[in-house]
């Protein structure tokens, strides 16, 4: 691995990497301490209170993701443009600042957590946000930090070559810098600020986010599939097309209980309807291409990885979105445990996994193009243990939630219309406890797997390969 | 005007939402199954998917009360889940048909020659 001369785009993307880990195994952990409050609420009860590990938990996973995709962009990008990073330094630099600035971030949720609920609090501590908690100052920091990371970008493809994938990564990354900026004005109307709030949400998951992962995927299937350029791009221009099409105003689905218009209701639900079918559509071109590529590849971790992706968005984002996305029944599933069952499977599918691709796809790289097909001398029990398990995990969490959303909108919502009687009466019945149990066995399950996935992305790809006879070479 | 989902309905809407998306996954699965391995029996299995779809489409939209204007969404869901596995097969045909033939050994026609030679072309122009 060591060996290996990695350009200065990749040292940079490596350091990306190995903090979007950190940050992973943080999201897990306090994902665990959070699961813990649900079943013995005093646990940690004043120390660090619910809604502070909740916090954390979700934004290690936004941020790890962040840290993830912009690791991917930097490692693709000097190949990609055929150029050095354009202001690496300031790269560099921008990511000690980032890095230096979620530190802190982080130690002032655990050991500051609540301020005097002022502009000071609003300034430093914690903006209250849900998701996007993180004090004005990192904001400001955040989108400095993102504007190098764009100049980066944008110059370095300016001085090398523009490609169909330079062209929509670029663009993509103005909406998302631009994007961010809609949260970041305060107002005293909830519903104004939930408005713009769920652009920052909303249009980074169900739009720039999609894109960004349409870059990497179609940049991974011509690395793991050897895929003509010709073919991704014209496939992620499509999927562009499709995402943007059907995503943008599926933006109504978050609009239909804040006290916006009543024509939200109509929109968000006509083309939240929508949405899934571009990821229909591309089951179709999986086919296609599996079909045409009999799956060869020598990367198969990788390759493993954005099969998950496949399947992982298609039902996470799919069937799970869709399943309560109607107004007329996401009036009494909002807010509840079917939201977090979607939002598990959901960000999992669709985001995790590609960025563990990119990982394995990195490592292959490190190790000298290790083969990392079915040669392996351990017959890479690791990665696909790993691979089992975080997968048997997120999707046990996500059944077990959803069984403890079903019986909190039917009870809470449904029967005893939203009031602090129905939310107590959904609380402690069995289904909703034995839910969050179940939920707490897989989040372990969950842990293990990444324990074994850290385990084998330092070590893949290190030893060498066993030599199989010929004739069996093909299986 | 919104009529929200009755209380004896709520597992018929979650089923049905479902059942939606799995069966058009499911038909989009078979339909492109059965084209790339020319095998014309699959495609009864995949219409077969989207007779689910349809009717599970038609469910949700009694169970959901889409009625008025939105049943608008219901005959959108019913064409959009047909035509999309079309429209992205011809686009697949139109992008990488002829890597598909030449790989397979089917008779190439005279566009998946020209294409090719483009192709062919456009690698040694990259070397």
């Amino acid at each position: 691995m060591e060996n290996v001369q990695l350009n200065g785009g990749q040292q940079l993307a490596v350091k990306y990497f190995v903090v979007a880990v950190l940050l992973f195994v943080a999201q897990i952990l306090f994902g665990l301490l959070s699961g813990m409050q649900y079943l013995a609420p005093d646990f940690l009860l004043g120390v660090l209170n619910f809604n502070m590990t909740r916090t954390v938990h979700i934004n290690a996973m936004v941020v790890w993701m962040l840290y993830g995709f912009i690791g991917s962009v930097y490692w693709l990008l000097e190949e990609e443009s055929g150029h050095p990073v354009v202001g690496l330094k300031w790269g560099n630099l921008a990511f000690w600042v980032l890095t230096a600035a979620v530190t802190v971030v982080v130690l002032v949720y655990l050991f500051v957590q609540t301020g005097p609920g002022n502009d000071f609090t609003r300034w430093f501590i914690n903006e209250g946000r849900e998701y996007i908690e993180a004090p004005r100052w990192a904001d400001i920091g955040i989108v400095v930090c993102f504007s190098v990371f764009f100049y980066n970008v944008a110059a370095t493809f300016a001085k090398g070559r523009w490609s169909g994938i330079a062209g929509v990564l670029t663009l993509d990354l103005i909406a998302l810098a631009g994007l961010y900026m809609a949260g970041m004005f305060y107002t005293t109307n909830i519903s104004l600020d939930q408005y713009w709030w769920w652009w920052v949400i909303h249009l980074w998951v169900e739009a720039t986010w999609e894109v960004l992962v349409g870059c990497i995927m179609a940049w991974g299937l011509m690395k793991t599939l050897q895929v003509e350029r010709k073919i991704v791009t014209t496939w992620l221009y499509i999927e562009v097309a499709l995402m943007f099409g059907s995503g943008i105003l599926g933006l109504g689905h978050h609009y239909f209980w804040i006290g916006t218009p009543e024509y939200w209701l109509s929109i968000g639900g006509f083309f939240s309807a929508l949405e899934p079918i571009p990821l229909v559509a591309m089951v179709v071109h999986a086919v296609y291409d599996s079909g045409v590529r009999h799956m060869k590849s020598n990367n198969r971790p990788a390759l493993a990885w954005l099969i998950a992706h496949a399947f992982g968005n298609f039902f996470g984002a799919g069937v799970w979105g869709f399943m309560h996305t109607l107004p007329q029944i996401n009036l009494y599933t909002h807010g509840t445990q079917w939201a977090a069952s979607h939002g598990h499977l959901a960000f999992f599918g669709a985001y995790a996994t590609i960025i563990i691709a990119m990982f394995y796809i990195a490592v292959q790289h490190m190790r000298g193009q290790a083969d990392l097909g079915s040669h392996l001398p351990d017959r890479g029990w690791k990665w696909k243990w790993a691979l089992g398990l975080l997968n048997v995990g997120v999707v046990g969490m996500t059944v077990a939630l959803l069984i403890s959303g079903y019986e909190q909108s039917f009870i809470e919502r449904a029967m005893d219309g939203s009031t602090w009687y129905g939310y107590f009466a959904a609380q402690i019945h069995p289904w909703f406890v034995q839910g969050m149990q179940w939920r707490m066995v897989f989040g372990v399950v969950t842990t293990v797997g990444i324990g074994l996935l850290i385990w084998d992305l330092l070590t893949i790809g290190r030893a060498r390969p066993v030599t199989l006879p010929a004739a069996t070479e093909s299986r | 005007m919104l009529e929200p989902v009755e209380l004896k309905d709520f597992f018929i809407v979650f089923f049905a939402g479902a059942m939606v998306i799995v069966a058009g996954g499911l038909y989009a699965l078979m339909f492109a199954w059965s084209r790339i391995q020319s095998k014309p029996a699959l495609m009864r299995f995949a219409y077969a998917a989207y007779v689910v779809l349809f009717v599970a489409v038609l469910v949700l939209g009694s169970a959901a009360h889409l009625h008025g204007y939105w049943w608008v969404l219901v005959i959108a869901m019913l064409l959009g889940y047909l035509l999309a596995p079309h429209g992205i097969w011809r686009l697949c045909e139109g992008t990488h048909g002829h890597r598909h033939r030449v790989d397979r050994g089917i008779r190439l026609t005279e566009r998946d020659l020209e294409t090719e030679m483009f192709d062919t072309a456009e690698r040694e122009a990259e070397k």
